[in-house]
């Protein structure tokens, strides 16, 4: 053990002491806490929006699909292309990107080959996302994981293109009409959504607008041309 | 619900989080009173969240846990303790080598979390700032609330102590 000096000392400090890593219920608690916090701070605010008649009119489409087809109300509350609230989805597609930035957060299965990441999903999900390694495009699947945006499960795909990490969140929308993708910003991340094949997308990442509308034309375009295999 | 300014917080202030219970763990020595004083702390920063105008949350953050792992510290008159590390406490989390190699390489650092363990607060927080939260002199000063200079010079007394409490142990220990 050698510790003639400081450097010696530090880098025997450095390499050998405990780091205690957050437990997981930890950050649970601590946003849990938070959001608490600012709910008793912003009660006095006036609300954001009055979406009452919009509202209204969403329950006449809800109960018009009950009769038509059981599945996929939960889904219709996620459904931005129907008005319901493209701010608020944006917000928890953000947020979920932040949490999954968290060290130990990003992926619940942590592979580069789709064939062992679609079937993980399948027990998990009542909808199978798309699964699309696009690593000889710059865009490497990184894993998969299981998300809540809202209250609502979804799947999130993680890519890493150089050194940004890009959430691709999934989720069942078959009731949405088909979307071209769409650019937005939130809490100073860039996010691109569309809907295809009775899924809603939204991509959020740093990278830069084009980037990230880049990222998503080469998936859709893998999507309606799937390689074999 | 949450709002723009808690989604603005948690942005700022989540990528820390493992820095902040590190430093809370190490200063509490306990991992439910960590715990609690890292929540503490992040409601704490969440309504002087203001005071933060865009400048490194990372320093601003580890100041207000350190603070209040202190709050902890003097509630439970522990300041001037000498309590014995418990090692139960401390399921080190190790990579996996061989057999012998994680031997050694446990009893080394058990000695060494020990060694931190046993130096009273002021030097400990010190250590655990520089050494596992890699903050420049210039952060640990903000963090502490001590001028630069006290930094440095707690900072050698407590290299000094460590390398005193581990030769000492060596030859506790009777080999090398």
């Amino acid at each position: 053990m050698d510790m003639h000096d400081d450097d010696d000392l530090s880098a025997l400090v450095r390499g050998h002491a405990s780091r205690f890593a957050a437990p997981p219920e930890l950050a649970a608690r601590v946003t849990a806490a938070l959001a608490a916090e600012s709910a008793i701070t912003t009660a006095a605010a006036p609300a954001r929006r009055i979406a009452l008649p919009r509202r209204r009119w969403l329950e006449g489409v809800m109960l018009f699909m009950a009769g038509a087809a059981a599945a996929g109300v939960a889904t219709v509350l996620l459904r931005p292309s129907a008005g319901v609230d493209e701010e608020e989805v944006a917000g928890w597609v953000a947020d979920g990107h932040v949490r999954s930035l968290m060290a130990d957060h990003l992926v619940d299965v942590e592979s580069t080959d789709r064939h062992t990441v679609k079937p993980w999903f399948a027990g998990r999900l009542d909808f199978s996302p798309p699964v699309i390694d696009m690593a000889d495009a710059g865009d490497a699947l990184v894993g998969g994981r299981l998300d809540y945006l809202g209250r609502h499960p979804a799947a999130a795909l993680v890519y890493r293109q150089r050194k940004h990490v890009i959430n691709l969140f999934v989720w069942a929308d078959a009731a949405g009409a088909d979307a071209a993708p769409a650019a937005l910003s939130r809490q100073g991340f860039h996010l691109v959504r569309w809907h295809e094949q009775g899924m809603q997308f939204w991509a959020v990442s740093d990278l830069n607008e084009p980037e990230l509308r880049g990222f998503a034309e080469r998936l859709r375009e893998r999507i309606a041309a799937p390689a074999p295999g | 619900m949450s709002t723009d300014r808690q989604r603005r917080f948690e942005a700022a202030t989540l990528p820390h989080l493992h820095a902040a219970y590190n430093l809370a763990r190490w200063l509490l020595r306990d991992e439910a009173a960590a715990q609690d004083a890292v929540q503490e702390a992040y409601l704490s920063a969440l309504r002087h969240f203001e005071q933060l105008r865009g400048a490194d949350a990372r320093p601003w953050l580890l100041g207000i846990v350190r603070n209040a792992c202190h709050d902890h510290l003097r509630e439970r008159r522990r300041l001037d303790e000498h309590l014995e590390w418990d090692d139960a406490h401390d399921e080190a989390t190790q990579p996996r080598r061989d057999p012998m190699a994680l031997l050694e390489q446990r009893a080394l650092s058990e000695r060494i979390d020990r060694a931190i363990a046993r130096l009273a607060p002021a030097f400990r927080e010190v250590v655990v700032l520089r050494e596992l939260g890699e903050c420049s002199y210039e952060e640990i000063a903000q963090i502490a609330g001590i001028p630069v200079g006290t930094v440095m010079s707690r900072l050698s007394r407590a290299r000094a102590l460590l390398r005193e409490a581990l030769r000492d142990e060596r030859m506790d220990d009777g080999h090398a």
